[in-house]
């Protein structure tokens, strides 16, 4: 006979042994505190449980299960919240929010699994998106080498085939960044480079120059591609 | 042209396995009938188109996953006993012993497709031992006790925290490189991950991933900014030691400056002793424009780098462009000939 179909009250003791251990792990972890609480409803419920068809009621026809998690949703999406606000993540943080905003309308365990996988599906997207501006970057090499070329002092007969080495690697540098181009426009159609976004903190923290380099090499970056555009 | 088909198979097959294993389990519906359009739209990109990482880029960004995994999640929560569920409780109450049935062949199912998934050993590890459980002869709110007491209960959903013998490794293998500034990262990720587990005895995965992107986050412009001076600094000696070597007798014979015919390599040579000086004066203020105004040789790095075997000059190669650098500039018109001679001593295409 299976261990499982022995006697109600057995059945039932066994289920309250596993809501008691879902509450204390969740009492133990100060990271879930909407969580703690609703699991603590959910164990008290089914100690109070008289029966399976008792319990089922109180479970599911009471909302209770529905309502853990939604209280894990809200807790994971406030530490995420937090979390970007903390680093200025401002386009990570929109995930968090979209849950935030969408857990009062969530009626069943479906749409509280769709909201959390759409939220992070259009998350995903808009950081890739996001992050696409921060290429423009990879072009320090070719903007230092450009430089180089550019405004070393050398002898005279040296200048014409050093002035031909900028005018090549200005071109492939336009190139490169048409194809970055024609990629984000895949990813999001109509996309365009913008020099707001590239000097957000996000962004901006992670090209290790001083503020006066940035500007610099943006505005040659801006030439090169404006200068191929014309 | 396609997708090749064995890829198509390799990036499709789990969701055409949990398609077939839906309508094993005799689910029907419109949730199971959106699980095949999704994945028959999945397959008409694939005809559509022929690059692996466009497809891939795809199906993440464009919804494709979203609208299986959705209706997937929807069809299994219509089930009895969805343990992956938010609720964790059986819409209706058949026996226990079809409710642990249908667990275990939904992480039986899990385990198979975690086969041959990159960095999946983690997950496979907890959905083994969930397995192991299941089959000891335990009832199933046992199953799910025992489940949620050894905290495996975040396995199918993949959000697995690693093995703290995992991060050590990685953060062994960074020492080996000798790569500080990622090590620095790793060593603040062990830290991170004991103090979850000393808190509550067990590493919440999803706090754990809170924490490593912080931590990241924090060390991201150090290692940033490591990796560009480490990406400038071989440059700086090797046009130190290019203009100084291109004095010498042999510079004709090293692989450095040969070209395509003698023409060509004595204009390498030339240019070398004629530009790299200036090249040199830019070069320097570009490194300062990431590293500050240090020297580069008295700069951490070039000794990690070293310590790394990254950079091939010996010391004594070093030390001579050491020296070398205050006349390796555009008013210098030649390296001292002491110098040119220490140079002469190492020959051609030696370090």
């Amino acid at each position: 006979m299976e261990l499982g179909e022995d006697t109600q009250s057995t059945r039932l003791e066994a289920y309250r042994g596993y809501y008691r251990a879902r509450a204390a792990r969740f009492a133990a972890q100060p990271d879930y505190p909407a969580t703690a609480v609703a699991e603590a409803r959910l164990a008290e419920a089914v100690e109070q449980a008289t029966s399976m068809a008792d319990l089922h009621q109180r479970i599911l026809d009471g909302g209770l299960a529905l309502e853990a998690g939604k209280a894990m949703a809200e807790d994971q999406a406030r530490a995420q919240a937090g979390l970007y606000e903390r680093t200025n993540e401002e386009v990570r943080a929109l995930a968090p929010a979209e849950v935030l905003a969408g857990l009062d309308a969530v009626s069943d365990a479906a749409a509280l699994a769709t909201l959390g996988s759409g939220a992070a599906q259009r998350s995903a997207h808009a950081v890739t998106v996001d992050e696409i501006t921060r290429l423009w970057a990879t072009s320090l090499v070719a903007l230092e080498n450009i430089e180089a070329w550019g405004t070393a002092r050398v002898p005279a007969r040296w200048r014409s085939r050093l002035d031909g080495y900028v005018a090549e690697a200005s071109t492939g540098e336009h190139g490169v960044w048409q194809e970055v181009v024609a990629s984000a426009q895949q990813q999001e159609p109509g996309w365009r480079f913008d020099e707001a976004t590239a000097h957000a903190a996000r962004h901006r923290r992670l090209v290790p120059v001083t503020d006066e380099v940035f500007a610099q090499r943006l505005g040659e970056h801006r030439q090169i591609v404006r200068q191929e555009a014309d | 042209m396609a997708i090749d088909p064995a890829m198509r198979t390799a990036m499709l097959g789990t969701f055409a396995d949990l398609l077939a294993g839906a309508r094993a389990q005799g689910l029907q519906g419109p949730d199971i009938d959106e699980m095949a359009a999704a994945l028959a739209a999945m397959d008409a990109l694939a005809v559509q188109l022929s690059d692996v990482g466009q497809f891939s880029a795809t199906l993440a960004s464009d919804g494709y996953y979203t609208r299986f995994t959705d209706a997937y999640t929807r069809a299994m929560l219509a089930t009895a006993g969805g343990m992956g569920s938010a609720t964790g409780t059986p819409a209706a109450i058949p026996p226990d012993r079809e409710l642990l049935a249908k667990a275990l062949a939904a992480y039986e199912m899990s385990l198979d497709q975690l086969r041959g998934v990159p960095d999946s050993a983690d997950a496979a590890a907890a959905v083994t031992r969930i397995v192991e459980i299941g089959r000891s002869g335990v009832s199933y709110p046992a199953f799910l006790q025992q489940v949620e007491e050894e905290s495996l209960g975040e396995a199918l959903s993949g959000s697995v925290a690693p093995r703290r013998d995992q991060l050590v490794a990685d953060r062994d293998l960074l020492a080996s490189l000798v790569d500080p500034a990622r090590q620095a990262q790793a060593e603040a990720t062990i830290a991170a991950y004991d103090a979850l587990a000393a808190h509550t005895g067990h590493v919440d995965p999803f706090a754990f991933e809170l924490q490593r992107f912080e931590i990241a986050w924090r060390h991201a412009p150090a290692i940033a900014l490591r990796d560009a001076i480490v990406a400038r600094l071989p440059r700086m000696i090797d046009l130190v030691l290019d203009w100084l070597d291109a004095h010498t007798s042999w510079a004709a014979r090293d692989d450095r400056f040969q070209g395509a015919s003698d023409a060509q390599t004595r204009e390498n040579i030339e240019r070398a002793r004629e530009c790299n000086p200036g090249f040199y004066e830019v070069r320097r203020a570009q490194l300062a424009a990431f590293g500050g105004p240090a020297l580069w040789w008295h700069r951490p790095e070039l000794a990690e780098e070293r310590a790394g075997r990254r950079i091939s000059w010996t010391d004594a190669r070093l030390a001579l462009a050491i020296e070398a650098v205050p006349y390796c500039t555009p008013e210098t018109p030649e390296p001292p000939a002491d110098l040119v001679a220490r140079a002469e001593a190492f020959g051609p295409n030696s370090f």
